[in-house]
């Protein structure tokens, strides 16, 4: 029996209820935006030569590629570990639930900067890495670390585990336990199990997990910034180093339009395959 | 205690409502009399929730007019109607204490603290919640937040009580206190009450009038003792309880008694003038009906049918006798255990009979 | 979170293998945490380990140099701003749908949660725009400004904000608001007496997790700041590119600390009202 309700209030509280946000956000966004979108045509001269410059300028694409590549690689190792840990998180003994719930939720809470700060203490030529592997005799020279493409890698892929195990976490519980005890029952192995049905029945949640990390990666300027050292630049960073160290508005500018619209890109094939309705909650 | 407020007057004239292109009520009018209980009763989607919705005000009807005490309130929001109302699951505030959940429709409307202690002290005496004014509701039993859901209707002396489903939470014994509760505040409080229900049985136990809604429409409204005994079509018939129905051929009115024939014995029930339909069956009551031997003598104005025991079902003080006419129609019929009759062995032939009198016609189903 | 770990009996737990693995796991998402704990009690003025000599002097420096306890204040002011107006807004909105239930809801929430999904860096552009702009006709919200930071953070952290309104509200029996309107109550009597009330921890949670994000929040602040709104992940960003500076691992610590603090009450205080 329906009790959907009809309330008839005013227009004015209607409108002082609910269009402040909407307004705000039109104000300083979207309209700041449309301003962006004008800068890359409009600075210095009106043209689309930035755009042009996306797929020509040699400096450009290899940072694309760059970026596309560090994604991909940091994409494919922080699922398969989160995958690992929301298994344990969800399935595992309540002591085995809690640790992984702490491990999983402090670093997602502490900042990108402490965080990418915390590997420079790890893997800095002076830091808790060499000086070990130095003083206990096990290299001579301290291992490049940091200030190149690894310590961009590792240092992303520790931030983006905590944002992947969410999403899979919330699909793993939607498992019914039945399911797995029947496919026991019927004679399937622990491996065999897992493989023909725990893994395929978590499928939406590994690929909104993967599309999640890649959005979010794509956008990482923090982590490139401080654990690549300007050594290995990615396309957030070089939006930064266009507006504030060798400025040139119009291309920042057109990056940021080609970004908006990669990422909606990856947001609709989010929309599309991984029923974002199902990893809520 | 009738002096508590003043009862009001309702008249809901030729309400439709459609969801889209679904009709949820189709026309219906209702007069609802100052200080009347009336149930409003029917099987789940009958339309006596969306019915209670738009009297509350809570729902707009698309056709149609509902007047308080002769004024227009049809277009008037929910909370300016000032009915109080009892929501299925209590609805009560989880934030609140007791005595701030009873002190609710007072404060809104700005009493002055002390008439609100005052009734509000009343009310949790009224209602026996005394020593719990200072709990949440969360820590009071189902019955207990019913209490408060109740005294909270009542406090500010509504002129009308709305009431959806408010028991059907509760188990049988504890629902029965709360249907006396119930009852013993309607007097007290002269209000009208306006209640849906889908259960039968509370429907009777409580009205003073009751209405039947089935697929939309209002089919009938009347006192439980109209309506149970003059049921105006086969579904109210059969919704309300009990009842046995037997075909009638050849039905012609005689006199005071529609007379007809069923598996070649002649049949009659009294004759109402105006009714609608077609007469297409005779039923009964089971209270009506007394079983005898074949060869027993009837009474002048009985009607029988021959039947066979198929089937006996001990249930304590009462056994259910499952039995069957000629034509195999089935009926069934409850006896005292005590009763010789009780332990007729299957294949048993009886006679099935009622006074003329007690039965009723029933009209072919249309549409 | 919204991903609550569910307490059945799982009869069918992780065998050896996946435990180790999620076990080597944690130790990688804990260690850049545990790192700096030692680099911050190096007695060197550079980023080194400590040689068996322990110093506390980068802490004090937290302390004692204005910078550190400037920008402190800076992120301080900053973040109680920005989250009391993003909580407002959300809770403004959220509320507005809620009770009114307007026709055009799903396209209203799926265009103030866009921030929320444009990388932080595109936000950034957007918001030096916008604050570059504003600063041409006016001095007090532009950019490289405290105001200017806090209109940033709250419009950064507003769709958060919202999502977790609207899950909030969510939760609310809608059968207790219509009591409450047959009891005659107004649309403010609703909101005020019936409605946030009832949301009111989870506003609280809210909040925090705007402070902590406003708190946090490097990459847009970068764009935004110079010299005058240095916040503490700004003043930490200075230390670490030119000379690092061992007084932000000292930095990091305490942060760390904190969010854990705040993270165990929370996962307290849950067990503690479920257990209620």
């Amino acid at each position: 029996m329906s009790t959907a309700l009809k309330a008839a209030p005013g227009r004015l509280q209607r409108a002082l209820l609910i269009a402040p946000l909407p307004l705000l956000l039109v104000l300083a966004y979207v309209i700041p935006f449309l301003g962006v979108a004008r800068w890359s045509v409009t600075l210095p001269r009106f043209g689309f030569d930035h755009y042009g410059a996306l797929v020509s300028d040699a400096l450009v694409i290899s940072v694309f590629v760059r970026t596309t590549r560090i994604c991909l690689v940091v994409t494919a190792i922080a699922v398969t570990l989160a995958y690992i840990m929301a298994y344990v998180w969800v399935r595992g003994t309540p002591r085995q639930r809690l640790a992984m719930e702490f491990c999983v939720l402090v670093p997602f809470w502490i900042s990108v900067l402490t965080r990418a700060f915390g590997w420079v203490a790890l893997l800095a030529n002076r830091g808790l890495i060499n000086s070990w592997g130095q003083s206990l005799g096990l290299f001579d020279q301290p291992l490049a670390l940091v200030h190149n493409e690894f310590g961009v890698i590792v240092g992303m892929t520790h931030y983006l585990v905590s944002v992947a195990v969410l999403p899979l976490a919330s699909s793993m519980r939607r498992v019914d336990d039945r399911v797995l005890m029947a496919a026991r029952g019927l004679g399937a192995s622990r491996l065999r199990t897992f493989w023909s049905v725990f893994l395929p029945m978590t499928q939406a949640g590994i690929i909104g997990a993967t599309l999640l990390v890649l959005v979010f990666a794509l956008g990482f300027f923090i982590t490139p910034a401080v654990l690549g050292g300007g050594r290995a630049v990615m396309v957030a960073e070089l939006v930064y180093v266009r507006i504030f160290q060798s400025p040139d508005w119009g291309l920042a500018a057109a990056i940021s339009v080609a970004m908006v619209v990669v990422v909606g890109g990856l947001l609709a094939l989010f929309v599309r395959f991984a029923k974002p309705k199902d990893l809520v909650g | 205690m009738s002096q508590h407020g003043h009862a009001g007057e309702i008249k809901a004239i030729g309400i439709a409502k459609n969801y889209g292109p679904f009709p949820a009520l189709k026309d219906v009018s209702l007069e609802i009399g100052r200080g009347e209980f009336v149930t409003l009763l029917g099987p789940s989607g009958s339309g006596k929730t969306t019915f209670l919705m738009i009297l509350a005000g809570f729902e707009q009807a698309t056709r149609g007019q509902i007047l308080m005490d002769g004024r227009d309130i049809t277009r008037r929001p929910a909370e300016q109607r000032s009915f109080g109302m009892l929501f299925q699951g209590y609805a009560l505030f989880p934030h609140m204490s007791v005595a701030d959940n009873i002190a609710f429709p007072l404060r809104v409307r700005r009493r002055p603290a002390a008439e609100i202690r005052r009734r509000v002290g009343d009310m949790i005496d009224l209602v026996g919640l005394s020593g719990h004014e200072s709990k949440r509701p969360a820590r009071l039993s189902g019955g207990q937040q019913q209490r408060v859901a109740l005294a909270r209707a009542l406090v500010f002396e509504p002129e009308v009580v709305l009431l959806d489903e408010p028991f059907s939470a509760l188990d049988k014994n504890l629902r029965e206190a709360m249907q006396d509760e119930v009852k013993r505040l309607h007097r007290d409080f002269g209000t009208t009450f306006v209640f849906v229900t889908h259960d039968q049985s509370e429907a009777l136990r409580l009205s003073t009038r009751m209405a039947i809604f089935d697929h939309g429409r209002l089919l009938q409204a009347g006192t439980p003792r109209e309506i149970w005994e003059r049921p105006v079509d086969r579904f109210t018939a059969e919704f309300l309880g009990e009842i046995h129905i037997l075909p009638l051929d050849q039905a012609v009115v005689d006199g005071a008694f529609v007379v007809g024939c069923c598996e070649g014995r002649r049949l009659a029930a009294p004759h109402v003038d105006g009714a609608p339909g077609r007469p297409a069956s005779v039923a009964v009551r089971p209270e009506h009906v007394r079983l005898l031997a074949p060869d027993a003598a009837l009474e002048p104005g009985d009607n029988a049918v021959a039947v066979r025991v198929v089937e006996r079902t001990y249930l304590g003080s009462t056994t259910v006798l499952a039995l069957e006419t000629t034509g195999g129609i089935r009926l069934s019929i409850p006896v005292s255990t005590l009763l010789p009759l009780a332990s007729s062995a299957a294949g048993a032939p009886l006679l099935f009979t009622w006074n003329a009198a007690d039965g009723f016609v029933l009209p072919a189903a249309t549409g | 979170m919204t991903s609550e770990p569910s307490p059945p009996i799982r009869s069918y737990r992780p065998g050896p293998v996946a435990v180790t693995l999620a076990v080597l796991t944690a130790a990688f998402l804990l260690a850049p945490l545990i790192a700096v704990v030692p680099i911050s009690l190096t007695p060197n003025r550079f980023l080194s380990m400590p040689n068996g000599h322990l110093s506390l002097r980068h802490y004090a420096t937290l302390v004692t140099d204005p910078a550190w306890r400037d920008a402190t204040l800076v992120s301080l002011r900053i973040a109680l701003a920005s989250s009391t107006l993003a909580v407002a807004l959300a809770t403004l909105f959220g509320l507005g749908l809620w009770l009114l239930r307007p026709r055009g809801a799903p396209v209203l929430i799926g265009f103030v949660l866009l921030p929320m999904v444009v990388p932080p860096v595109v936000s950034a552009m957007v918001l030096y725009f916008l604050l570059t702009g504003m600063s041409q006709f006016q001095t007090m919200i532009g950019f490289d400004t405290e105001a200017g930071v806090v209109l940033a953070h709250t419009v950064l952290n507003v769709p958060a904000a919202v999502v977790m309104v609207l899950v909030a509200l969510a939760g609310i029996d809608r059968r207790i608001d219509l009591a409450a309107r047959s009891f005659g109550a107004s649309l403010g009597q609703r909101a005020f007496l019936v409605i946030l009330p009832n949301i009111r921890f989870a506003l609280g949670g809210i909040w925090v997790m705007c402070f902590v994000q406003s708190w946090d929040e490097t990459a847009v602040t970068l764009f935004i700041t110079s010299i005058h709104a240095v916040t503490l992940p700004r003043l930490m960003w200075m230390g670490l590119r030119d000379n690092i500076d061992p007084a932000v691992a000292a930095a990091s610590v305490v942060l760390t600390l904190l969010t854990t603090a705040v993270l165990v009450g929370r996962i307290l205080w849950r067990r503690r009202s479920a257990a209620d």
